[in-house]
């Protein structure tokens, strides 16, 4: 998606560097500079930034940082535990609270003028749910060994033919699924806001849609979330 | 728009250091002070637990020890009102039975008395008698 004013690829442009004025780029350099790329890398400093500069020194007491960020990992962690089990919770706590955050923060960013959604980029979207669908299949084999083939298997031998294409196919889907309804949420709100933006912007046109983008963001975030937890704790139970 | 490239690996590079960016500076800060605090209070609770079961121990005890100093008390106030009512007896036995020695004595000393006087008067009564019989004749006996 292709913002009018992306501050970071009007100041990379000013440097001289390669910016791509398609969807992708061609060149490598100018693939380092698209805009979702760019903006990846300022959601990841901002996040280390954020929660380097408001957890100081730890405290028993917290401060108001503290506060917030005990709330928001101490939620996530009793969720995921709730979910997956308390082992599974404390070994994939850093993927998944990673994935919610970044991809929270993300969506979020481009409701602000001058900055983009780098989750309106497949390729975004599409690394998170690589990440996501490998995981899921090494907690299966880690957890049953060979036997994982049984989760594709359906509950009768008689129904093999049939329940392992569908097994596979809809499991295959999972890759599909994730990445492009994240990816195909956030562009289609990007791409919304730019449109009103240019159509009516000095009428507060996109007003309405921005307050719905705050929701969307939000939503799908806890989505990606949601399932990440329900493949990985599906993997790991027994197979029917 | 949907195409896929380098970057898509690129990404996955950026999540993993993402990841262990987080991981370092947020989650396990976070995560260990939870687990702290948890503890302490964990241990805070025991605490509570062991001071209300200790309490209740001194209050059984200091109970058992005032129900036994209660019973001394009594058995010392019994015993003292005892010894002193047995006290108290022998004491007004005592005085008793000297009153009645003394009042023996002066019976004793007043029944002489009387019997001396009984003695003394009957001796004057045949003096009086004789002279009154002159008086009545107009003379001596």
């Amino acid at each position: 998606m292709e913002h009018p004013i992306l501050f970071i690829s009007l100041i990379l442009e000013k440097l001289g560097l390669p910016i791509p004025h398609g969807p992708v780029g061609h060149t490598f350099i100018e693939q380092l500079c698209a805009p979702y790329m760019t903006y990846t890398w300022l959601v990841m400093a901002f996040l280390f930034l954020v929660a380097k500069l408001t957890l100081g020194n730890l405290e028993m007491i917290p401060g108001k940082g503290q506060n917030f960020w005990e709330l928001v990992i101490g939620g996530m962690d009793g969720f995921f535990a709730d979910n997956m089990g308390r082992d599974m919770a404390d070994k994939f706590f850093p993927m998944i609270a990673t994935f919610a955050l970044y991809i929270a923060v993300a969506n979020l960013i481009g409701l602000i003028p001058g900055f983009m959604s780098p989750t309106a980029s497949i390729n975004t979207t599409l690394a998170l749910t690589l990440i996501v669908w490998v995981s899921h299949h090494i907690i299966g084999f880690k957890e049953h060994g060979l036997h994982y083939y049984k989760h594709f298997m359906g509950p009768v031998w008689w129904l093999v033919p049939l329940l392992l294409p569908i097994e596979l196919i809809s499991n295959l889907a999972r890759l599909l699924s994730l990445s492009i309804r994240l990816f195909g949420n956030i562009m289609a709100k990007e791409t919304l806001l730019a449109i009103l933006f240019m159509l009516a912007g000095s009428f507060f046109a996109p007003l309405p849609i921005m307050i719905l983008g705050v929701l969307v963001s939000l939503v799908q975030a806890m989505v990606f979330v949601l399932l990440t937890v329900v493949y990985f704790s599906q993997a790991k139970e027994h197979a029917h | 728009m949907v195409t896929t490239d380098i970057t898509l690996f690129i990404q996955i590079v950026n999540m993993v250091v993402l990841m262990f960016l987080l991981n370092g500076v947020l989650y396990k800060p976070i995560k260990n002070i939870l687990r702290e605090r948890s503890e302490k209070i964990k241990g805070m609770q025991e605490n509570i637990l062991k001071f209300e079961k200790n309490a209740k121990q001194r209050q059984e005890e200091v109970d058992a020890k005032m129900s036994l100093a209660s019973g001394k008390a009594k058995a010392a106030l019994d015993s003292a009102r005892a010894s002193a009512q047995a006290e108290g007896d022998a004491k007004i036995a005592k005085i008793r039975a000297e009153v009645d020695a003394a009042k023996e004595a002066r019976l004793t000393e007043l029944r002489a008395q009387i019997d001396s006087a009984r003695t003394s008067l009957q001796g004057d009564l045949d003096g009086f008698a004789a002279e009154m019989a002159g008086k009545i004749l107009g003379r001596s006996l």
